[in-house]
């Protein structure tokens, strides 16, 4: 129906890619995020696409998140995917340093694939709540946020910790980048800058 | 002087004295003065106990002399001193010799004896041992006083004597005088020498023994103690057998004298004394005869006296009968009397009990009973005539007086009956007609107003006691009274449901405006539905196409517009306002609710009939703290609000004028048969709590609303319901109606009808409120069927849309409709789960069903579209379809987490993902063209054959193998790739976001497929080094590369 396309299309779309390690819970923050469920059982992913009607600082927007497979046999299939996003949620699990350690290829193919250091993105620890299994430090990805020039936060899906959180401050970088930019893909949002925190509909 | 020659002179005095002594015995006994020197034989009859030499003095002044008793002491010539008491002798001693002796037939005898000149004896005088009046053992030693008339000091020479002769004479008295003589010092000194006096003693009585053994005895002293004490008795009575001597002697007699004279001399005794005998015998005679008389004479008067005994006897005996029947008259008569008295005041409770103040019938002829206070005067003077006439008197009942008084009371009370019957059938009336004239009460235009009887409850209420009576004394007539009630009430009922449901209707109507939110019923555009539902929503949506694609806001107001009329009510307005049934909605937009409220209120009767429904709503609103309205937001809410609280008003209504009929005929009371006692007590034992009770109309009022307990008694439940049937079974029908017209216009109110009619049907599920119950389940049954309706219109719809849909690529319109209609059932179900979640659940499902059926179709029928199938002969269309409407189904209800679609969810999730995987690998197709048919050969070939026959194939040899690649150049590929990849980006809609998932699908089919191709290649030409004209690693920069252009 025209009505919703047009309404759609109307308000503005950001494209969260959502990158990181086999197994680090991209899905379970997305699945969290969207619809608030958190399900234990593992089950890899190829590539899942969601939106959502969110209001962002007082502006009603898009989110559209692409969940994407984190054991990906070859790298090139990610090239085209990497080029539709606006941001990224680059997520390792704070239980297992090797997934923190690959974070640095995902960063890396990233912005050499958008041929932009700047693009919004955000470091993500997930898995929060298993303390006791903690493998990565916060002070280890705090340094590696600085050294890439991004925010980090540490998150869990299980308990919705800083879920919002993250993607909201993803959100908020990626508006504040088109608006930046003046103009782009994301020309009709004119919302004026609100600091006040996001909320969910 | 020598011990013997003393003892012979003892002797010898001893010798004198005996003579001395029993000679003169005769002439001492008879005078005192005679003194006979007689000296007869020795023993002549007596014996000398003891004898002793005193001297003795006359103790007659207190001259004390000491006195020298001794045997040879110097005369003295003074003597007779017995005779002599005034004598010369006083003060002087004589020399005496006491002696203690027994006489034959004599009795003891004490005797002082002077020893003369010339040593004769002569007895001075003697005493019996009687006279004896006190003896004394002085302190000086040897001497006694005896107190023998006058006082004598005997001075005993010797020591011993005296110790015997005391001794002696106590003994004796002790044992033969009558009067024991006053002893003087003696008792301790006589127990001194306590031997001695035995010996003594024992020497008395030896002595006195006999005559013949005295002297012997009396020398033997110590020996033969014992026995002896006897015989002194035996003694005494030999001395009495021989006594005739001593008779003799008392007569003078000597032997030696004349017996003649004797005889005469006895003769004429004899004589004497007969003589004196008869005289005495005739002196006493006539003093017996006198007696005798006098005897006679007492005997007489003795008689006399009885006869006056017997007489007052027999007197006192009929007095005493007097007596006893004045008795026993005097109880019957109390008997009497008290009876009497019983009896009066027994007459006197029955007439108290009986009596009927005449105010009291003339209250009850005359008393106007349309003032509280008339009514309640009644009610007095009832109460006390039935108390009357129901009093009992278990012994007089049959009393024909009672009977007579009762009957009359009874006349009294029916004729009070038959005004009471009268007089309310008439105020019903007027009642209603009031009601009927009150133009206040009149609904006003689009106001949703619906008063409860508030004045007539209030009215009624008094004379509900009154009517209680009436059933007892009545029932015919409070039956009569009751279809009268009905009759005539039903008439302002039947006029103000009618403007209700009216003004409901009318709100309904309006409704129609909101069109836009009719989005979520699955209807295509330009679709013809023969429903009338569906004619509705298609002529709306026709008049609403062009704001269709406005805001949703927006078109709130454009759809008022549609209605037409400036006086349209402004549905944003009449939300805010959430009561649109209290208020009637704006005529000017911005007015105010509260100002519209009192515009519309002010009337005459708006503030009696104010505080009714702020009471009556304030009720349905506490009651109702579950309804689901209060979840929705205001517009939703006001719709489902404005039937469900249309219903509630007239559920409350009903609810309410049942228990005021019920209180008011008291049709739960049972009837006690003959009637029960009087009204207010009966009311009170019944049902303390009971609002006919002493309750104020407040808290009666108050309590009316409230669902009540069931009726147990059926005939109670009949007669109710018949009742309610009366009044109310017009109006249900109307109900019924409008609820379906109501629900015309939007079906899907039907669930919430259904969630509110679930609702109060568990609410007065179990109480008395039969009607209600039976109303709210065909109001069930309607709204079910309205529902069904809905659906199957839907289904319909649906599969219509096979027929009708024009473009064929996309989310299909009853996808994205879906979710809405979700989210308008959930809401309308607003977390209900009762039988109306179920309902809609199976509702999901058939809809589901459809859609998915309706979607295949839809798919099949776009593969086969001849215009399109020109491009994409393998279906692909059917994927796309299915991968994007499923994706869009997952995803949209997925998100509204209803427990009853999940399995849809899933069903959808996997729909899609075959689809997608299927169209990965159709789309592949034509970049790969031929190779892939080749290669999809040699495979088909490895099934049948083994690996190395391959290559004999013609179609399959090593030069066809070199053919084909050299048709796919890597530069080719690429070209293809890119018009591959345009063309998915037309396939899919910008919407869904699919691109990138399909993309690395295909990505990832063609990255296995170069890889399957070259495991083919090394296995079937083993010796060929032929490769496909491009890399793995090239085909992933063609990918890289295209990645970068877009």
């Amino acid at each position: 129906m025209g009505k919703n396309q047009a309404k759609k299309t109307d308000l503005p779309l950001h494209k969260i890619i959502m990158v990181g390690s086999g197994g680090v819970g991209k899905s379970a923050l997305t699945l969290q995020y969207m619809y608030g469920d958190f399900i234990e059982e593992y089950d890899p992913t190829k590539a899942d696409s969601y939106r959502k009607k969110v209001t962002l600082d007082g502006q009603e927007s898009f989110i559209d998140i692409l969940d994407t497979a984190g054991q990906e046999e070859y790298a090139a299939i990610r090239d085209n995917y990497y080029r539709s996003g606006e941001g990224f949620l680059c997520v390792f699990s704070l239980c297992e340093q090797e997934s923190f350690q690959h974070t640095q290829e995902f960063r890396d193919q990233i912005c050499r694939v958008l041929d932009d250091e700047k693009v919004p993105f955000i470091l993500v620890g997930n898995k929060a709540d298993l303390t006791s299994d903690r493998q990565v430090s916060t002070r280890e990805g705090e340094l590696k946020a600085k050294e890439w020039g991004c925010p980090y936060m540490e998150t869990s899906a299980k308990t919705r910790q800083n879920v919002d959180e993250a993607f909201c401050k993803l959100m908020r970088s990626i508006r504040d980048r088109k608006e930046a930019k003046g103009g782009g893909k994301a020309g009709a949002s004119k919302a004026p800058k609100k600091k006040s925190s996001c909320m969910l509909l | 002087m020598s011990a013997a020659a003393a003892a012979a002179a003892d002797e010898q005095l001893r010798k004198q004295l005996i003579q001395q002594l029993f000679d003169e015995t005769g002439g001492a006994g008879g005078s005192g003065g005679a003194s006979h020197d007689t000296d007869g034989p020795t023993g002549g009859g007596g014996k000398l106990l003891l004898h002793a030499r005193v001297s003795e003095e006359r103790e007659s002044r207190g001259v004390k002399d000491l006195l020298k008793v001794s045997f040879q002491s110097k005369d003295d010539d003074d003597d007779d001193d017995d005779d002599d008491k005034g004598g010369a002798g006083k003060g002087k001693l004589k020399q005496r010799i006491i002696c203690l002796s027994i006489k034959k037939g004599t009795k003891l005898r004490l005797s002082k004896v002077k020893q003369e000149r010339f040593g004769s004896l002569s007895i001075v005088k003697y005493w019996g041992l009687d006279e004896i009046r006190s003896i004394e053992n002085c302190e000086q030693e040897g001497q006694v006083l005896v107190n023998l008339g006058k006082i004598y000091r005997w001075t005993f020479e010797d020591l011993q004597r005296k110790n015997k002769f005391l001794e002696t004479l106590v003994k004796l008295c002790r044992t033969h005088t009558k009067r024991m003589p006053k002893l003087i010092n003696i008792e301790e000194e006589a127990s001194d020498d306590a031997p001695k006096q035995d010996v003594v003693g024992r020497e008395a009585t030896t002595k006195s023994q006999s005559l013949a053994a005295s002297r012997e005895l009396d020398e033997i002293e110590a020996d033969a103690p014992d026995a002896q004490d006897g015989e002194i008795a035996a003694a005494m009575d030999a001395m009495l057998q021989i006594d005739l001597g001593l008779v003799l002697s008392d007569f003078e007699w000597q032997a030696n004298g004349d017996a003649a004279a004797l005889e005469e001399r006895l003769l004429s005794e004899l004589q004497a004394l007969e003589a004196a005998n008869v005289h005495d015998i005739i002196q006493s005679e006539t003093q017996a005869n006198i007696v005798v008389n006098e005897i006679e004479q007492a005997l007489s008067e003795l008689s006399q006296i009885d006869d006056w005994l017997s007489h007052y006897t027999s007197l006192l005996d009929s007095m005493g009968q007097d007596v006893h029947q004045i008795e026993t008259q005097n109880k019957g008569m109390q008997v009497m009397s008290t009876n009497q008295r019983l009896l009066l005041s027994s007459i006197e409770k029955l007439l108290g009990s009986l009596r009927m103040p005449g105010y009291a019938l003339e209250v009850l002829k005359n008393e106007p009973l349309d003032d509280p206070n008339g009514v309640n005067e009644c009610e007095m003077a009832i109460t006390k005539l039935m108390d009357i006439i129901q009093a009992k008197f278990p012994d007089y009942g049959d009393m024909a007086a009672i009977k007579e008084r009762k009957a009359l009371l009874q006349g009294y009370a029916n004729a009070f009956a038959k005004r009471l019957c009268e007089f309310l059938s008439d105020y019903f009336q007027k009642q209603a007609e009031m009601y009927m004239q009150d133009k206040s009460r009149a609904s006003q235009k689009g106001s949703l107003k619906l008063y409860a009887h508030e004045s007539i409850e209030q009215k009624l209420f008094k004379f509900r006691n009154l009517l209680r009576w009436l059933k007892d004394i009545d029932a015919r007539g409070h039956h009569e009274l009751q279809m009268t009630y009905v009759r005539e009430i039903v008439r302002p009922y039947r006029r103000e449901i009618q403007e209700f449901i009216e003004v409901l209707k009318t709100q309904h109507t309006q409704r129609k405006a909101a069109q836009d939110e009719l989005d979520f019923v699955f209807v295509g555009q330009g679709v013809s539905v023969s429903s009338a539902a569906s004619n509705a929503i298609k002529s709306a949506i026709r008049s609403g196409t062009s704001n269709l694609t406005g805001e949703r806001s927006g078109t709130l107001s454009s759809g008022g517009g549609t209605s037409g009329g400036p006086g349209s009510t402004g549905i944003k307005q009449k939300l805010e306002s959430w009561r649109p049934y209290r208020k009637k909605t704006a005529r000017s937009d911005d007015a105010s609710s509260i100002a519209t409220g009192d515009d519309d209120e002010g009337k005459p009767s708006r503030y009696d009939l104010g505080s009714l429904k702020n009471s009556s709503i304030a009720g349905s609103m506490a009651s109702m703290d579950l309804s689901p309205e209060e979840r929705m937001t205001p517009d939703e809410a006001s719709c489902v609000q404005a039937v469900g609280h249309a219903l509630l008003k007239m559920v409350h209504i009903m609810v309410r004028e049942q228990n005021f009929i019920i209180d008011l005929f008291s049709i739960t009371k049972g009837v006690k048969g003959m009637g029960s006692g009087s009204l207010v007590s009966s009311a009170v034992e019944e049902e303390p709590m009971s609002p006919s009770g002493p309750m104020s109309l407040q808290s009666w009022q108050d309590d009316l609303g409230r669902p009540r307990e069931p009726i147990k008694d059926p005939k109670a439940q009949k007669r109710v319901q018949e009742m309610m049937e009366g009044i109310f079974e017009e109006v249900r029908e109307q109900l019924l109606a409008t609820v379906e017209s109501g629900l015309r216009h939007d079906q899907s109110y039907s669930v919430g009808m259904m969630v509110h009619i679930e609702f109060y049907s568990k609410e007065y599920a179990n109480t008395s409120h039969a009607f209600v119950i039976n109303l709210l389940e065909s109001l069930q049954k309607r709204a079910s069927t309205i529902f069904e309706k809905f659906v199957v219109d839907q289904i319909k719809a649906i599969e219509e849309t096979k027929v009708t849909l024009r473009k064929r690529g996309g989310i299909l319109p009853f996808i994205k409709t879906f979710p809405r209609f979700v989210d308008r059932m959930e809401m309308m179900l607003s977390n209900w789960d009762g039988v109306a979640r179920k309902t809609v659940d199976k509702a999901y499902s058939r809809i589901i069903k459809s859609m998915f059926e309706t979607l295949e179709a839809v798919a099949q029928q776009a593969g086969n579209d001849p215009k399109a199938a020109s491009d994409e002969k393998d279906f692909l269309n059917i994927h796309i379809l299915n991968v994007e409407n499923m994706h869009h189904f997952y995803a949209e209800v997925r998100a509204r987490k209803v427990p009853g679609l999940e399995s849809s969810v899933k069903q959808a999730k996997v729909l899609y993902d075959v689809n997608m995987e299927a169209y990965c690998k159709v789309v592949i197709r034509k970049p790969l063209g031929k190779l892939l048919e080749f290669f999809e050969g040699i495979e088909g070939l490895l099934k049948t054959g083994p690996a190395e026959e391959v290559s004999f194939h013609i179609q399959y040899s090593k030069s066809a193998l070199k053919d084909i690649i050299r048709k796919y150049p890597g530069k080719e590929v690429k070209k293809s790739l890119e018009a591959l990849y345009k063309r998915v980006d037309k396939h899919f809609t910008e919407e869904e976001g699919l691109l990138q998932v399909v993309w690395r699908g295909i990505q990832e089919e063609f990255t296995r497929q170069l890889r399957r191709y070259e495991e083919l290649i090394a296995k079937c030409y083993p010796e060929v080094s032929v490769r496909l004209d491009f890399t793995m690693d090239e085909l992933l920069g063609f990918f890289s590369e295209l990645a970068r252009d877009h």
